[in-house]
């Protein structure tokens, strides 16, 4: 299960990435490979690793110095279109949610249907109100998506020195002891 | 980027800024039809994208207060070390304590080392300025660096 059987894949995927994330991946191969994994994310890291590339790519300041220097290390500018669009899309949902005349039936189905983005700004809520501080976005849109996200996926307080929660728990069972 | 910006504390607070838009944004990449796992582990990411901002905020501050460059790299890769590991309540189960492997791997890649060298490029090119264009800074002084 996970990286061990699995290395001529990450040496494939990693081929057509830019160097420093090639090096991140392999790293993160590694990472698993020496250690006892017990159950891990072999299936979810796949599906992600486009996104994560793209989360490692997109860097605002290393896309000014790359432009600054007319190079290409394959950095890219922030989603600002597609990240309202999902703040717009999340909102719809949770006024669903929230609706009497929603059927429980309903609400589960939509419960399902959450966008995984939802849950990876849920890993970020403490940072909600140095959200609210970008001037671009709707400071209530920002926080309310963020509080909200907050509010449904963790049952504790998370912070730095010890992550709880109930999500937080589950998902930390997938990460690797080392 | 093209706002104007006074002193190196300014440039902190519009570089945390910066990245936690980055970050935000990111979450927009997430793939839409996932299974529960699927959204654990997003959970999982943004928990690492929380302790990466945590990091590069310490960077920054270090950077803004001019310590060495060398130092910052050892103190962060303590930090890496330090914040990667979180403790595991597990009900039924004796409590115990994982790493985040993607912090880890960014420690390993050499990952936080080269953002040091860069963003220490930055704040010294950004010393003593009082008004500028932070895109035509940036561009000025990666191109002095390239020349060299």
């Amino acid at each position: 299960m996970g990286f061990n059987d699995d290395e001529q894949r990450i040496n494939e995927l990693s081929q057509e990435m830019p160097k420093e994330i090639a090096k991140y991946f392999s790293k993160v191969a590694k990472v698993h490979k020496g250690n006892k994994l017990g159950l891990s994310w072999p299936i979810s890291l796949k599906k992600f690793s486009k996104p994560i590339i793209q989360s490692l790519s997109n860097d605002s300041v290393m896309y000014s110095i790359q432009e600054g220097t007319g190079t290409n290390h394959g950095l890219t500018k922030s989603a600002d279109n597609k990240l309202s669009l999902m703040i717009n899309e999340t909102k719809e949902a949770f006024k669903k949610l929230r609706s009497k005349d929603t059927s429980y039936i309903e609400k589960y189905r939509l419960t399902k249907a959450l966008p995984a983005s939802l849950f990876f700004l849920s890993g970020l809520e403490a940072y909600a109100s140095e959200a609210s501080d970008i001037s671009k976005y709707n400071e209530n849109e920002v926080l309310g998506v963020l509080t909200t996200a907050g509010g449904l996926a963790t049952t504790t307080n998370a912070d730095d020195q010890d992550v709880g929660g109930f999500f937080t728990t589950f998902a930390l069972l997938f990460t690797t002891t080392l | 980027m093209e706002e104007m910006y006074d002193n190196k504390k300014n440039l902190t607070n519009l570089l945390m800024n910066i990245k936690t838009n980055d970050l935000i944004s990111n979450s927009s990449y997430s793939p839409s039809k996932v299974n529960f796992l699927d959204k654990m582990f997003a959970h999982s990411l943004g928990v690492s994208a929380k302790k990466t901002l945590g990091l590069y905020n310490l960077i920054f501050n270090q950077l803004q207060e001019g310590n060495d460059v060398s130092s910052i790299k050892r103190l962060i890769n303590q930090e890496v070390s330090k914040r990667s590991k979180v403790n595991l309540g597990i009900p039924f189960f004796k409590n115990s304590s994982a790493r985040i492997c993607g912090l880890m791997a960014m420690k390993y890649s050499g990952f936080f080392n080269s953002e040091i060298d860069i963003y220490n490029e930055l704040y010294a090119g950004f010393e003593g300025q009082t008004d500028y264009n932070i895109g035509d800074k940036t561009r000025e002084i990666v191109s002095e660096n390239t020349e060299k």
